[in-house]
């Protein structure tokens, strides 16, 4: 399985506006958007807005940056998980 | 007042007789030892210099003229003092009791119980400054004036006509509390319950986890609001009981609540109205989680806490203490503290809402009510009129 990221700009009604959606093997499984300075100490934090399939989650983590968000996905969609 | 190993002692300086004596009672009965009643101004000196109190209650005008030198000699000593007095609560403004709490009198037994106990807690703060605010810890540092009244009596005064006995019984009832941390639980999921809790100052929520940590609150218990009417039924909770803020809780056995309800109607019925309106609170929040966009959610809720902080004479006329935190909110609406952030963000820039210090003050209420589609009914607030 290989990921691919896609920036977008997301309409989140807010500061918070740049986005990647996440391919995995073609298919869309996520979207991460970038936080704005309005969440302070999470300011730069990337956020799961939206998981597909296995990447759904009810209170997922906040990553310092794209590489562990998309380490964590992987791990996600992991067939031993 | 329970917190403490030994009885602090306070000196009571009362010029009428009665109320003396029922203030002296009521005081004894929370775990203070009083000095007096005194009624004189001589006599106030005498046991201030012989006892040595921690605390002080005075009447600022006493049977032989006013109290100016034992006010200044509490002061002197940093005994901290309340003001129970009949004259007018703007005379304090010029006077020399400036920033000691006041209640104007007759007050409750139980206000003057609460005000004893915010200073006792608050340490050998000097009488002479204004106790310091900690919106988180203390939500009503001080009932200002007789208007201020027991939240549980205000509250279930909506749902049914209690008589003199059935208000004090209730008063009694919750007159001993205990301070409580915030984040502490009072009863866990698993636990055997005994008895009812009932808060009388603070926040505290029901809530349950997911083995991964994840919570959900299912409802906020504000001042007068009790856990579970009927729970000495069950075996084990099925929630957690956990407080938000510093509380001040009283328990209720399971005995004293039977006895409540099977000869106080008017109690019982006060009660069983307030668990049916937790339901049908606990209906509108599941609307909310299943029905309405974040911003939607957000709004609803403080519309609503808008409502029940005044009906328990404790929000002002668009306000009210809020000291929750965002992952408190986004846990009790089903979103990621980020989406709770962006909802609280759009409010303000609407001008819709601003929260400082722990309060939320609401700048624009048919606004926030229109988008949350908000109507009261849900809480009964009127339904008295049925009894």
């Amino acid at each position: 399985m290989s990921l691919r990221l896609q920036p977008a700009q997301v309409a989140t009604g807010s500061d918070d506006i740049e986005g990647h959606l996440v391919f995995a093997d073609d298919f869309l499984v996520a979207l991460f958007v970038r936080l704005s300075d309005g969440h302070a100490e999470d300011a730069g934090k990337w956020f799961l807005e939206r998981g597909f399939g296995r990447v759904d989650h009810a209170s997922p983590p906040l990553f310092a940056d794209l590489d562990e968000a998309q380490a964590w996905i992987a791990w996600r969609l992991s067939p031993q998980r | 007042m329970n917190l403490m190993d030994q009885p602090s002692v306070v000196l009571l300086a009362e010029s009428d007789a009665v109320i003396g004596m029922d203030l002296s009672d009521a005081l004894e009965q929370a775990g203070y030892r009083v000095l007096g009643p005194a009624d004189t101004v001589p006599e106030a000196l005498h046991l201030l210099k012989q006892e040595a109190p921690a605390l002080a209650v005075l009447d600022v005008q006493l049977k032989d003229g006013r109290c100016t030198q034992l006010i200044r000699d509490l002061r002197a000593r940093g005994v901290p003092f309340v003001v129970h007095s009949a004259a007018r609560q703007d005379q304090r403004l010029n006077g020399d009791v400036r920033g000691a709490p006041w209640l104007t009198k007759p007050a409750f037994s139980w206000d003057v119980i609460a005000a004893l106990d915010e200073l006792s807690l608050s340490g050998a703060a000097p009488a002479d400054e204004v106790p310091r605010t900690d919106t988180a810890m203390s939500l009503r540092v001080v009932p200002s004036s007789s208007a201020t009244r027991n939240p549980l009596v205000r509250k279930l005064e909506r749902f049914s006509a209690l008589s003199a006995t059935d208000r004090a019984r209730l008063e009694r009832l919750s007159a001993e509390t205990r301070l409580v941390g915030p984040y502490t639980d009072l009863v866990r999921e698993g636990d055997k319950p005994e008895g009812v809790f009932l808060v009388m100052e603070g926040m505290a929520c029901r809530h349950k986890r997911r083995a991964s940590g994840h919570r959900q609150i299912m409802a906020y218990l504000l001042p007068g609001d009790l856990c579970d009417l009927d729970v000495a039924l069950l075996d084990r909770m099925d929630h957690t009981i956990t407080t938000l803020s510093a509380c001040r809780v009283a328990h209720i056995t399971p005995q004293v609540l039977a006895n409540l309800l099977e000869h106080h109607p008017g109690i019982a019925r006060g009660l069983r109205m307030s668990t049916l309106v937790d339901e049908a609170t606990l209906r509108e929040w599941l609307m909310n989680v299943g029905g309405r966009s974040a911003q939607e959610r957000i709004a609803h809720l403080f519309c609503e806490l808008l409502v029940r902080w005044q009906a328990i004479g404790l929000g002002g006329e668009n306000r009210y203490a809020l000291p929750l935190t965002q992952a408190d909110l986004a846990d009790t609406t089903g979103l990621s503290t980020v989406h709770v952030n962006r909802a609280l963000q759009a409010l303000r820039h609407q001008g819709l809402i601003e929260l400082k210090g722990g309060q939320l003050r609401i700048l624009n209420l048919p606004r926030l009510k229109a988008i949350a589609e908000f109507k009261d009914n849900y809480l009964h607030l009127g339904d008295r009129a049925a009894a």
